[in-house]
């Protein structure tokens, strides 16, 4: 029998080890309980867009269960549902003691990029129409590729200064071609 | 309908525009569902909007090609980069990397190709088979029925879809809610448009489709730095002997039935399809055969299974109008921008509208088996193509596709919006996929709910009609299984 076996003790601390390392992986991420949260707040808007409309108040027109039954429904069910879900989550942090240190997918760090290529696209959007396609596509596109290609860690060489605009030009006038001459969408 | 098939088959058949297009479809399919990153529904929800100006039948010429196409181009990246194209592929690359690996990359391609075309065929037969008894069945489904028809459909695509079952239902009832939108039809009365008068017109499902799928898929690859880096397997030889095909062939039958049936049960999608097939397979051979080191018949049960779904999800999405999955969910809002409702109705009134769909997936299925052998070599170099030429172009494609659907810049602006609350929701869990199917059925189940009250009068007629109440004590149970799952799993003691 080994020592650990006969003292029992490194035994004990690896079963308590297991068992924290458990409770670590049982712990609900924080990003849980924004699901729960976005649905609640989702039911919440929703329920005071209907609540300010007269006509849309739970009521019977003859037969007709009337236009506000279903959206009420559907946001009651969500309302509960995300308050059920966030609850759910408190009492699993509350079980196992807190909230898991890393959150899974979601880090707010993580987050830059694609909120820039957001607001990049409503810059964009807003550019269509003073702008007009063409124009606005081709400053996205140039702007995009480049960042693009410094993301993916190449270096720059004198080559792409010629290259990674004309990659730009070529995929907005590529969609332009296609839309406004191949299937006659009268594009901005 | 078989009238309809052959004059319509024979006139795609002679007609070079039309040949030309299915080519092109099914063609753009590949490359694009053979791309890392780019999955079926994106290169649906991407490439819909060429559709617009098309005729309903051509569409689907076009689409279908699009569709098929992609499912069969994920296999190339899985088996060639280690990398699932699409979420069908994801078996695909257990047996089909290592066998690239070893330097028979292109068997591994050829065995995926016969095997994706045997499931194809499985699909189209089941199609033509299947899909006019369930057509002939839902003649006798009345409101009540479909009422509860779409109630069932969206528990079980939110049971369904990847990530937890609970959130899952909760993302159906929010895509319920935002069905709601806009102007109701009895009374026109508007719902939560929140003052913006372009939204009393509702939410239109291709710009939505664009943002859920292709935008925040876009999004969620930019988190990381991108990887430029692939180098494809090189293809050397092609062709495996004949003996070795037929000792495949009874796989690949046995995983087209399942893939077939899988893909009828909505919801139920490839990726579950090919984990059955494969299953399966292993199963039957596991003994005799290692799997997930380079065997053929790991490829062969995964890709049949895979395409054979096709054909299969397509069935209740034109007999009852409920997507089989993510891309027929997009699917059903291409038929509804060419005018078109999906239902047993479109068998009586559109028989050769069913007949395009049929002559679609059977050209499409021709097409990718005599095209792809002598292309094999031009797709394996298609992989190394800069990410950032693909990204960009897919945000422009975005763009202009959500814009061409009512020439409107606000459809732009919606597609942003749910791009990007699509990717949020999607990074704190929440399974994205279900709020499409809600805003696709949200609209046809109040319709019929409220017909029901209408005409009957009284909530009881749910329970005394037979189908309706068995379809409802099936939705209670789907949604019960979790908690009860839960709850047993609690109870035995450990």
């Amino acid at each position: 029998m080994s020592r650990a076996g006969a003292t029992g003790k490194p035994a004990r601390r690896h079963k308590a080890g297991q068992a924290a390392g458990g409770d670590e992986e049982r712990r609900p991420a924080l990003a849980e309980l924004l699901a729960g949260g976005a649905f609640a707040g989702i039911a919440l808007v929703g329920m005071t867009s209907l609540a300010n409309n007269e006509y849309l108040e739970l009521g019977r027109t003859g037969s007709d269960p009337g236009p506000g039954f279903v959206p009420w429904i559907a946001l009651t069910v969500l309302l509960i549902g995300g308050v059920g879900h966030i609850l759910i989550v408190l009492r699993r942090a509350l079980v196992h003691g807190g909230f898991r240190a890393a959150d899974g997918g979601f880090s707010p760090a993580r987050l830059w990029m694609p909120g820039l290529m957001l607001l990049s696209l409503v810059a964009y959007q807003a550019a269509l129409r003073p702008f007009g396609f063409l124009s606005a596509s081709i400053a996205f596109a140039i702007v995009w590729v480049v960042i693009l290609h410094w993301r993916s860690g190449e270096g720059l060489c004198a080559r792409h200064v010629v290259q990674l605009p004309a990659e730009g030009v070529a995929l907005a006038v590529g969609v332009y071609l296609i839309f406004r001459h191949g299937i006659q969408v009268p594009l901005p | 309908m078989l009238t309809e098939f052959s004059t319509l088959a024979l006139e795609v058949l002679t007609s070079p525009w039309l040949l030309g297009l299915g080519v092109c479809a099914t063609l753009l399919g590949i490359i694009l569902g053979a791309l890392p990153g780019i999955s079926s529904t994106m290169t649906l929800a991407v490439l819909l909007p060429f559709s617009f100006s098309m005729s309903p039948h051509v569409a689907m010429i076009f689409l279908i090609g699009a569709f098929y196409g992609s499912v069969y181009g994920g296999s190339i990246s899985a088996i060639l980069l280690n990398i699932p194209g699409t979420p069908g592929s994801m078996v695909t690359q257990l047996d089909g990397y290592p066998m690239a690996r070893r330097g028979d990359a292109g068997q591994a391609l050829t065995y995926a190709l016969m095997a994706s075309t045997i499931g194809g065929l499985f699909g189209i037969v089941g199609l033509m088979l299947f899909a006019p008894i369930l057509a002939e069945a839902a003649f006798a489904f009345q409101s009540p029925e479909y009422a509860v028809i779409m109630v069932f459909g969206l528990s079980m695509l939110a049971y369904a879809s990847p990530g937890s079952t609970y959130l899952g239902i909760m993302s159906g009832i929010l895509g319920l809610a935002l069905g709601m939108v806009g102007l109701d039809v009895v009374t026109n009365l508007s719902r939560f448009d929140f003052g913006i008068h372009r939204l009393q017109g509702g939410i239109n499902i291709i710009p939505f489709a664009v943002g859920i799928f292709g935008l925040a898929e876009v999004l969620r690859l930019l988190e990381k730095p991108l990887d430029s880096d692939r180098s494809a397997s090189r293809i050397v030889s092609l062709w495996p002997s004949i003996g070795q095909i037929a000792a495949r062939f009874g796989t690949a039958i046995r995983s087209s039935a399942i893939g077939l049936l899988v893909g009828i049960i909505p919801a139920a999608g490839s990726a579950v399809a090919v984990s059955i097939s494969y299953a399966q397979e292993k199963k039957l051979f596991g003994k005799r055969e290692t799997f997930g080191d380079g065997n053929p018949r790991g490829i062969v049960a995964a890709e049949a299974g895979n395409n054979a779904c096709v054909g299969g999800a397509l069935i209740p999405l034109i007999t009852l109008g409920i997507p089989g999955d993510t891309m027929t969910a997009v699917l059903i809002g291409a038929l509804l921008v060419h005018g078109l409702r999906p239902g047993p109705d479109l068998f009586v009134e559109h028989p050769d509208f069913i007949a395009s769909i049929y002559v679609a997936l059977a050209l499409t299925v021709l097409v990718t088996f005599l095209l792809a052998l002598p292309l094999m070599r031009v797709f394996a170099r298609l992989l190394s193509v800069p990410p950032r030429i693909l990204h960009v172009g897919v945000l422009i494609l975005c763009v202009t596709g959500s814009y061409a659907v009512q020439n409107a810049l606000f459809d732009v602006l919606l597609m942003i919006f749910f791009g990007g609350a699509g990717y949020l929701l999607a990074k704190v869990g929440v399974p994205t996929a279900p709020i499409m199917f809600g805003l696709v059925l949200g609209p046809v189940l109040e319709e019929n709910l409220r017909r029901t009250m209408i005409v009957y009068g009284d909530w009881s007629v749910f329970l005394t009609r037979p189908i309706c109440a068995a379809m409802l004590a099936v939705t209670v149970l789907i949604i019960a299984f979790p908690l009860i799952t839960a709850l047993r799993q609690r109870l035995t003691p450990t």
